[in-house]
């Protein structure tokens, strides 16, 4: 064991990566964010992790972390898979990162204030004005409309990809309702219970205080005028997929966890919640329910979960909602391309985190070049989300291209085209033994002013769990794993 | 708070005590049927449940497998065990937010245990270990409930729910089983109903308190005493009177619950079962009280939840 402990390789033999590994080089030596982890792992007996991982499964399921797949029956609560081997980043890496990601969600939140008000962008002719003013993620009921302390975009999970060394890609911003936030507190919560010696020797930076920012998040978004604003999250409700999640963020915040039913505007245009002293006021509304559910009076009308009246109480800034309504223009797949002229436009900055190649289908010579190497490339629905509606060209049967074919030149405009990009692999615990799995990285980013983001230095990493699978969603049998930023 | 949450938490409470409940029933029935001639006969227990229909709609013959089945396992029976810790679960997992994580991790943990079980597995393991289980998890949920909770208003709908419940329990057992403790006919029936005074305190858990109470063998008449009047009986319809008045009392002082309330529990506290007996029977009066009780139940709802 001590030749092993100064053994600076992993895996020699068994563990063979094919596309950039986070953990082992080409040559089986191991990368200097994981030295100390790798020399750890050689170091254990087979079975530590293997215990280990049924140790975190029984803690996840007695704490109820739990999620709702859609399509199956209601009330049916799954794990997400948990994958007790860390994702590890070094601090000059999640340096760079977290500089791009502020930048970028800046420039985001500046592109929803202009589309929504001046439109500076689209008269300068850098975006298409069709493709925003037509796209139907655009809300014209919030046109015109500035959130209070102009931040539209108060909390973003942006998805990013690693392809090599030196090369992250954002692959995705989610500035609607994006979840799964608890995960990363709770993995994190989970491996210091398993792992506690690991954590004395490594210099994790602590992610405990996320839910301490997103309040100040809430409470700097607070209409004008209002001391000691009251915030409340606002949850579908305990089927909802993200149900957990809210129950947590309430808690941790400590402020109330209500639902629709709760809520009403009273002829004042405010928003209150029934409490047994009667009505109480409320300020600002963190609200994990799409634009669509919101409020019946205005959006979809067969609406259940949302409270009559809110957009009214929010047009008139009695009431923040977070995120604003209409974020979705700013992170639809098909503005997507134009991020990096935001961030040059909004900010006078050149990008720090490069998009990936993408065609727009709308455009003929892209729409083109796609048909003809559909094979290689990934096509998106440029509304879809949760890795529906999407083909991955490479993993694609003949049968499945031709129907998709058929679907892009019925309309082209609702979909975009990538590369396969070769994702990063990370080790992960398999049932044959420590296997490489492909693995994406969602920090989250909390927008307390324009000129202010916080990223809590950690994220949530998803890791597709089927060999050579580049699907990390969890609806679609992705897990999780607890990502370490290390420190300075 | 939001009235929802003190809804959930008052419901929350009320199923939790209730699984208890209906697991000393079904445990001193079980016990009772060993005895040499001594079956109790399972329909006191649907009877008690209000459930009898429900199993009647069910099941065509009154056998112990056929009562254990229903009254554990079914979930389209609403006081069923298994329904009863559910719906604990669900009000304790929608409330989770306000209420300290431990409750909603050991009520989620009795949950997934309660999964693999079976009556055939149960019927390996035994039946009684598995009524001192259900009887430890939920007196540790219930102890969570009052070492855990901050005494704030979610607390006092806590106590209130587990008070109407228990009140309401006790006054159903009492109501079904009087005939044994005070027959009309008030003849000598000898060893076989001292045994089943002897299961009846026990399914209220008042085996060792009426010894330490009375000091002396069972008597019908002190038993019903003991479990309307006592004040110093944690299971007495006077005692869950007065932990209902308390909490009551902490959360508004002007409330019509408070009030009428307060009227019961003060001829709790004075009355005695001989002043009852002059007036009328037993079941009158405790008739009477379990609609009172519902009643008291959704004045509350109206006072606080609306």
């Amino acid at each position: 064991m001590s030749d092993d402990s100064k053994d600076n390789s992993f895996g020699k033999g068994f563990y063979a990566p094919r596309s950039y590994d986070e953990m082992v080089g080409r040559d089986g030596s191991l990368s200097q964010a994981y030295a100390l982890y790798g020399r750890w792992l050689n170091a254990q007996p087979a079975e530590t992790l293997e215990q280990r991982n049924k140790q975190a499964d029984l803690l996840f399921r007695r704490m109820g972390i739990t999620f709702a797949v859609y399509g199956e029956q209601t009330g049916v609560e799954r794990l997400i898979p948990f994958d007790p081997i860390p994702r590890i980043i070094a601090n000059a890496e999640w340096e760079k990162l977290n500089a791009g990601i502020c930048q970028r969600v800046k420039a985001l939140n500046r592109f929803l204030d202009d589309v929504y008000g001046k439109r500076d962008i689209l008269k300068a002719g850098l975006i298409p004005q069709d493709l925003i003013l037509h796209n139907s993620e655009y809300t014209a009921e919030v046109d015109g409309f500035t959130p209070p302390n102009k931040v539209h975009t108060h909390i973003s999970g942006i998805d990013i990809v690693r392809v090599d060394a030196d090369h992250f890609f954002v692959l995705e911003d989610n500035m609607r309702c994006p979840s799964g936030v608890s995960y990363m507190l709770e993995n994190r919560e989970v491996m210091m219970r398993l792992f506690p010696d690991l954590f004395k020797e490594y210099n994790v930076l602590p992610v405990n205080h996320y839910p301490q920012e997103l309040k100040k998040t809430l409470t700097a978004s607070a209409p004008e005028g209002v001391e000691n604003p009251r915030a409340v999250v606002f949850t579908p409700g305990i089927y909802n997929s993200a149900y957990f999640e809210h129950a947590f963020l309430a808690s941790e915040m400590g402020v109330e966890l209500v639902t629709g039913q709760d809520l009403f505007v009273d002829s004042d245009d405010c928003v209150y919640m029934r409490t047994i002293e009667g009505p109480a006021k409320v300020d600002v509304i963190y609200r994990r329910i799409d634009d669509q559910f919101l409020d019946p009076e205005v959006f979809r009308k067969d609406s259940l979960l949302g409270c009559a009246g809110l957009y009214r109480a929010a047009m008139k800034k009695n009431v923040t909602l977070v995120n604003a309504i209409g974020n979705g223009v700013g992170d639809d797949k098909a503005v997507y391309p134009y991020v990096p002229q935001m961030i040059e436009f909004y900010l006078g900055e050149k990008p720090i985190l490069s998009n990936v190649p993408t065609y727009t289908l709308a455009k003929p010579d892209d729409c083109k070049y796609v048909l003809e190497h559909i094979g290689e490339l990934v096509i998106k629905e440029t509304h879809g989300s949760g890795g529906y509606g999407m083909l991955i060209g490479p993993k694609a049967t003949k049968a499945e291209i031709e129907t998709f074919k058929e679907k892009i030149k019925e309309h082209p405009d609702h979909y975009i085209a990538q590369p396969t990009l070769a994702l990063s692999s990370c080790p992960t615990l398999q049932a044959e033994g420590i296997a490489p799995r492909h693995v994406d990285l969602r920090p989250y980013a909390l927008m307390q002013n324009p000129d202010k983001v916080v990223v809590v230095p950690g994220a949530l990493t998803r890791v597709a769990l089927r060999e050579g699978s580049l699907v990390v969603n969890s609806s679609q049998g992705g897990g999780t794993k607890d990502t370490w930023v290390l420190g300075a | 708070m939001l009235s929802r949450t003190a809804d959930n938490i008052y419901w929350m409470a009320r199923m939790v005590e209730r699984a208890q409940d209906i697991v000393r029933l079904l445990e001193a029935a079980y016990r009772m049927e060993q005895l040499p001639g001594g079956g109790v006969g399972w329909d006191p227990i649907l009877t008690i449940s209000g459930q009898i229909d429900g199993f009647k709609a069910k099941y065509d013959q009154l056998t112990s497998k056929n009562v254990l089945n229903f009254m554990i396992f079914d979930l389209e029976n609403p006081s069923s065990v298994f329904s009863c810790i559910k719906a604990t679960r669900e009000n304790t997992r929608s409330e989770r937010s306000i209420l300290p994580e431990e409750m909603f991790e050991s009520i989620n943990t009795t949950w997934i245990e309660l999964q693999g079980l079976y009556y055939d597995s149960l019927e390996r393991t035994g039946f009684r270990e598995f009524f001192e289980w259900v009887k430890d998890r939920t007196e540790l949920f219930r102890g969570q409930t009052v070492s855990m909770m901050v005494y704030d208003d979610a607390f006092q709908f806590a106590r209130m729910g587990t008070y109407i419940e228990r009140a309401d329990f006790t006054a159903r057992l009492l109501d079904v089983k009087y005939h044994i403790l005070l027959p009309p006919d008030a003849a000598d029936k000898g060893l076989i109903d001292y045994y089943q005074w002897g299961e009846m305190l026990r399914s209220v858990g008042g085996w060792h308190a009426y010894r330490s109470i009375y000091k002396e063998t069972p008597v019908p008449s002190k038993i019903a005493e003991m479990l309307i009047f006592s004040p110093v009986f944690p299971r007495s319809m006077n005692s869950a009177y007065g932990e209902i008045v308390t909490s009551l009392g902490a959360l508004r002082t002007d409330s019509m619950s408070l009030k009428i309330a307060s009227q019961e529990y003060a001829f709790l506290r004075t009355g005695s079962l001989a002043g009852i007996l002059k007036e009328r029977s037993l079941h009158d009066f405790l008739t009477d009280f379990i609609g009172f009780t519902a009643n008291l139940s959704d004045r509350i709802r109206s006072d606080f939840m609306l």
